[in-house]
C-alpha cells in the first residue's frame, strides 16, 4: 500500500468513525469554539448524508423493468420507517430539507417536502414556501401550497396569496386560490 | 384526483385529520409491503377530503421508444383515523400507465359511483 492510498483509508476510517459517534448521539469531548464548530459541521454533514442516502433509497424503490425490458419508474411513498428516522435526525433536517428545492428531479423535490411536513408546525412554514415560490417545477409548487395546508394559516396565507397572484403558471395559480378558499372558510 | 371519505353506507365522513394510505401493485407485483401515507397533503381536510397527485409511470426512453409500452397498477386504499385505528377501505383504483398514455378507472360497491379519467394513447 502506497502512502497516500494508506492516508486515504485512515481519513476514511475517521470519517466513519465520527459517523458511528454521531449516529450513536455519544459526543467526544470539546475543548472551545472551533471544536464545536467541527462538531456542528460534522453533525451537517452527518445529516446531510443520511437524508441523501434515505431519499436515493426511496427513489430506487419506484425503479422497476416492464416485460419487454424497458426500463421504468413509478412513485413510491416513503416509509412511516423512513419518515420516523428523517424526524430523529432532528430539526437539523429542515435546512437540509429546504435546500432540496434546488434539485433538478421533481420527484426529490416532491419527497423532501413529504419529509418537511413530518415535523409539523410553524417550522416547516418557510422551508415548504422556499418550494412554492421557487421550484423549477409547476406540479413541486403546487404541491408545496397543498403540503403548506398543515401549517399555522396566519403564517402560510401571506405565502398562498402572493403565489396566487404572481405564479406564470394557471394550475399553480389555480392550486392556490383552492387553497385560499379553504383557508378563509 | 380528490377522493372523498364515507362511511359503507356512501355517507361522507367531515372529519380532518385522517391519514389515507396506499399499496399498490404493478403488473401483479406488489411495489412495497403494507400501506403508505401518499395523499397531499397526508391527512384530510375537515370535509374529509384528500388529493392524489397522480404521477403514472415513466419509461425510459434511450434509446428512444418506437413502441407504447404499458404497466397495470392497481391500488388498494385504507384510513388511520385520528384515533390511530385503521379501517379498509373498499374503493380501488386500477390504472394502465403507457408511455403514450395514462387510463385511471376509480372503483366504487354500490352506492358509490365508478368513474373512468383517460388521457393520450393507452393500448
Amino acid at each position: 500500500m502506497d502512502l497516500a492510498s494508506g492516508l486515504r483509508k485512515v481519513a476514511l476510517m475517521a470519517a466513519v468513525c465520527c459517523l458511528a459517534s454521531l449516529c450513536a448521539g455519544q459526543s467526544a469531548s470539546v475543548g472551545g469554539g472551533a471544536h464545536a464548530d467541527e462538531r456542528e459541521l460534522s453533525r451537517k454533514a452527518f445529516v446531510k448524508h443520511r437524508i441523501r442516502s434515505i431519499v436515493q433509497a426511496t427513489l430506487r424503490e419506484g425503479e422497476f423493468t416492464t416485460p419487454e425490458g424497458i426500463g421504468a419508474v413509478t412513485r413510491v411513498p416513503p416509509s412511516a420507517g423512513r419518515i420516523e428516522e428523517v424526524k430523529n435526525l432532528g430539526e437539523g433536517a429542515i435546512p437540509i430539507l429546504s435546500d432540496y428545492v434546488a434539485s433538478k428531479s421533481p420527484r426529490e423535490q416532491e419527497l423532501a417536502m413529504r419529509f418537511l411536513v413530518a415535523f409539523g408546525g410553524e417550522q416547516i412554514v418557510e422551508a415548504l414556501g422556499r418550494f412554492a415560490k421557487h421550484s423549477a417545477f409547476a406540479m413541486n409548487r403546487a404541491q408545496a401550497l397543498q403540503f403548506l395546508t398543515q401549517g399555522p394559516p396566519s403564517k402560510i396565507l401571506p405565502i398562498v396569496e402572493d403565489v396566487s397572484r404572481t405564479d406564470p403558471d394557471p394550475y399553480v395559480r389555480k392550486t392556490a386560490l383552492e387553497v385560499l378558499a379553504k383557508l378563509l372558510q | 384526483m380528490h377522493y372523498q371519505v364515507a362511511d359503507q353506507n356512501g355517507v361522507a365522513i367531515a372529519l380532518s385529520g385522517m391519514t389515507p394510505q396506499e399499496h399498490f401493485t404493478v403488473n401483479g407485483t406488489p411495489a412495497f409491503s403494507g400501506f403508505r401515507g401518499f395523499a397531499t397533503p397526508p391527512t384530510t381536510d375537515s370535509s374529509g377530503r384528500f388529493n392524489d397527485n397522480p404521477v403514472g409511470t415513466c419509461f425510459k426512453n434511450s434509446p428512444p421508444l418506437t413502441t407504447n409500452p404499458c404497466v397495470d397498477v392497481v391500488q388498494t386504499f385504507n384510513i388511520v383515523m385520528p384515533s390511530g385505528t385503521t379501517f379498509p377501505i373498499s374503493t380501488t383504483t386500477t390504472r394502465r400507465d403507457c408511455a403514450k398514455g395514462i387510463r385511471i378507472q376509480v372503483s366504487n360497491p354500490a352506492p358509490g359511483a365508478s368513474k373512468t379519467f383517460s388521457n393520450g394513447t393507452v393500448n
